[in-house]
């Protein structure tokens, strides 16, 4: 299919630090599409904090959801263009074409310089597939699935047998996700499984 | 190595490439109806006015599948454009010819879900793929055609794809849009002909999976044939209109503005209101101009290409990026209509950027997934030509008679070569029902 041609993005340091509880906003996030209370996933995003409190890493933008939380919006907008870390819970939601991804910030601090400059790393509980079949063949053959999110898995040979015996069954699989541009499907997530139980 | 392209017949038809260069417009077959090809995807489109209709009894269908949907509606449009390279109408004065236009059909649906929430057009299970073997073999199918494929070998499966292959289907299946040599499934099974991709240039395409399963070659890059919707780009300024191509996640209307040069749009400038603004590739990323066409009041933006950033310098699919949209529209068109566009800047211009579904439309696209239907489009072709002969017999005829490519006899790119129709003809001797030619019967 037609390639999509898309534009780098590039990180700043920032210097301050702030960390805050934000359960009660992550519920209402929830309800926005993740159907199985079972089922959830923490996300740590390291990347820029762009203005209107989306955070751009790896080719993902999230919208960070801090907007009921007085400290977090007044460190966001101390952070604004720099480059920080972001912990919380997930979700998306269609949005006419586009899949808005909803990071529910539990925490958000300035974010050191390390060899890692960008990094998604996310632990799912969720249902775990295998013998999946795509268009093109274009897939791992494995998925985890958390409420509409759906997302490959890469996986080495012990891991495959492992991912074998859970087929069907809900699982925790923790790793970091990125964005893959195929020949047919244009827009895929693998997750690299680092830890799967 | 031929370099071949797609021709403009005087109906004003196109014959596409890939039908001419495996041979299927050099084989005439009175019987092109002996043969049901069984398109195992993500739907049909019934409504398209090159494809038949769900009137036609020689269409038949799994009707509803509960992952999927129901077989004639295909949002993705996948299943679509590969059952156009198999079978779109030849003689209808209109759009593009198909390998067998005559053959009989049944549609099985696993990919997409039109209708029911959380489905997806790119995955579907292992199990879901054996169920739709066997509806396929029930509907009296004897190819199917399998554009799709995954990483992990399931014994059941293969059992599955055996048993179906030892009572009389071929199966074809593509090798993987990987670049790699893992093996996909079901391709990788012994019962199933693997198919890899070629371009234009009869080259194998980079993103073609290549090992030791790959039986057979057909065209996958720049695949020209039925989409269900109609994505309408245009620009016309003076007396000429060009087309473009949507940039992604930008605006859809119609757009009425003088055109202004743009430069690289790389500034907000308060003198674009309410004008079409050309800009030039580079420099700043699309999202950007737009962005900055958007600030200024601009009405669109057309943003055109350059050779620095595209040797090709043909119009291309941009996008604004994850995450970023505009109000107003953008196309992406070549270096040469942006020039042309430059030469008319002052002038009256409209842009158009309307995208209709359900519509009838045509795209080129690239993977093993359009190599695949080339493969089981003439395996139909050559089998409807000796309706009598095994699918073993047919496809020792295609290996047999593939065009050799790469290294000397079978390889892990090209298999045995590119598959050819009037070959495997010739090669089976007299046919009661086709005729092999020397030039295209159309």
């Amino acid at each position: 299919m037609r390639q999509a041609v898309r534009s780098g993005r590039r990180a700043v340091l920032a210097a301050v630090l702030v960390m805050l509880a934000t359960s009660d906003r992550s519920q209402r996030i929830y309800g926005l599409g993740q159907a199985d209370p079972g089922h959830s996933i923490e996300a740590e995003v390291k990347g820029t904090l762009k203005p209107g409190y989306q955070i751009s890493a790896t080719g993902l933008t999230w919208d960070v959801d801090i907007s009921e939380d007085g400290t977090l919006r007044q460190a966001a907008e101390q952070l604004a263009g720099k480059q920080v870390i972001v912990r919380g819970k997930y979700a998306e939601r269609n949005d006419g074409p586009r899949v808005r991804r909803i990071l529910t910030a539990r925490a958000l601090e300035p974010a050191a310089e390390t060899e890692r400059r960008e990094y998604v790393d996310v632990t799912v509980r969720g249902t775990l597939r295998v013998g999946v079949v795509a268009i093109g063949g274009e897939t791992t053959g494995a998925t985890i699935t958390a409420g509409p999110v759906t997302w490959e898995l890469e996986l080495d040979g012990r891991q495959r047998e492992l991912a074998v015996r859970l087929n069907g069954s809900t699982a925790l699989v923790s790793g970091p996700i990125r964005p893959v541009g195929g020949v047919e499907v244009r827009n895929r997530t693998i997750l690299t499984v680092r830890r799967i139980q | 190595m031929t370099t071949w392209s797609n021709a403009v017949l005087p109906s004003g038809e196109v014959l596409p490439y890939g039908i001419q260069m495996v041979q299927a417009d050099l084989v005439t077959s009175i019987n092109e109806n002996a043969r049901k090809v069984c398109i195992i995807d993500s739907g049909y489109s019934a409504q398209h006015v090159d494809l038949r209709d769900d009137t036609d009894d020689s269409i038949t269908q799994n009707v509803f599948n509960a992952g999927s949907g129901t077989w004639n509606q295909d949002s993705c449009g996948h299943g679509s454009h590969v059952a156009g390279t198999v079978m779109a109408i030849a003689g209808n004065g209109t759009g593009v010819i198909g390998a067998i236009p005559g053959v009989k059909l049944h549609v099985v649906k696993v990919f997409g879900n039109d209708d029911l929430a959380g489905g997806s057009c790119a995955w579907t299970y292992s199990s879901t793929l054996i169920n739709a073997l066997n509806n396929c073999e029930a509907n009296g199918a004897n190819i199917t055609s399998m554009s799709l494929g995954g990483a992990f070998k399931s014994r059941t499966e293969e059992v599955a794809f055996n048993n179906a292959y030892n009572r009389g289907m071929l199966h074809v299946a593509a090798a993987g849009n990987d670049g790699s040599t893992r093996t996909s499934y079901p391709a990788g099974y012994a019962s199933v002909m693997s198919v890899a991709a070629v371009d234009a240039t009869e080259t194998h395409a980079s993103f073609s999976q290549s090992n030791k399963d790959v039986e057979i070659s057909a065209p996958g890059v720049a695949v020209l044939s039925t989409v269900p919707w109609l994505d309408a780009n245009t620009l016309t300024s003076g007396a000429t209109t060009v087309a473009g191509t949507h940039v992604e996640f930008s605006g859809r209307g119609t757009v009425n503005g003088t055109l202004v040069d743009g430069g690289v749009c790389d500034s907000v400038v308060s003198a674009w209101a309410g004008k079409v603004v050309l800009c030039q590739r580079g420099v700043v990323s699309f999202n950007a101009k737009v962005q900055n066409v958007q600030s200024g009041g601009g009405a669109a933006a057309v943003i055109y290409n350059n050779s620095t950033n595209d040797p090709t310098c043909a119009d291309f699919a941009g996008t604004l990026g994850d995450g970023n949209s505009s109000s107003i529209p953008a196309i992406g068109v070549s270096c040469q209509d942006g020039a042309d566009a430059l030469a008319h800047q002052t002038e009256a211009s409209t842009l158009v950027s309307q995208m209709s579904v359900p519509d009838s439309g045509y795209e080129a696209w690239d993977g093993t997934s359009m190599a695949t239907p080339h493969v089981s489009g003439v395996a139909a072709l050559v089998w409807s030509c000796y309706p009598t002969k095994t699918n073993q017999q047919i496809r020792s005829a295609l290996d047999a008679t593939a065009l050799d490519e790469g290294t000397p006899g079978r390889d892990n790119a090209y298999g045995y070569g590119i598959v050819q129709a009037r070959a495997a003809v010739d090669s089976l001797g007299t046919s009661s029902y086709c005729t092999t030619l020397l030039g295209s019967k159309y």
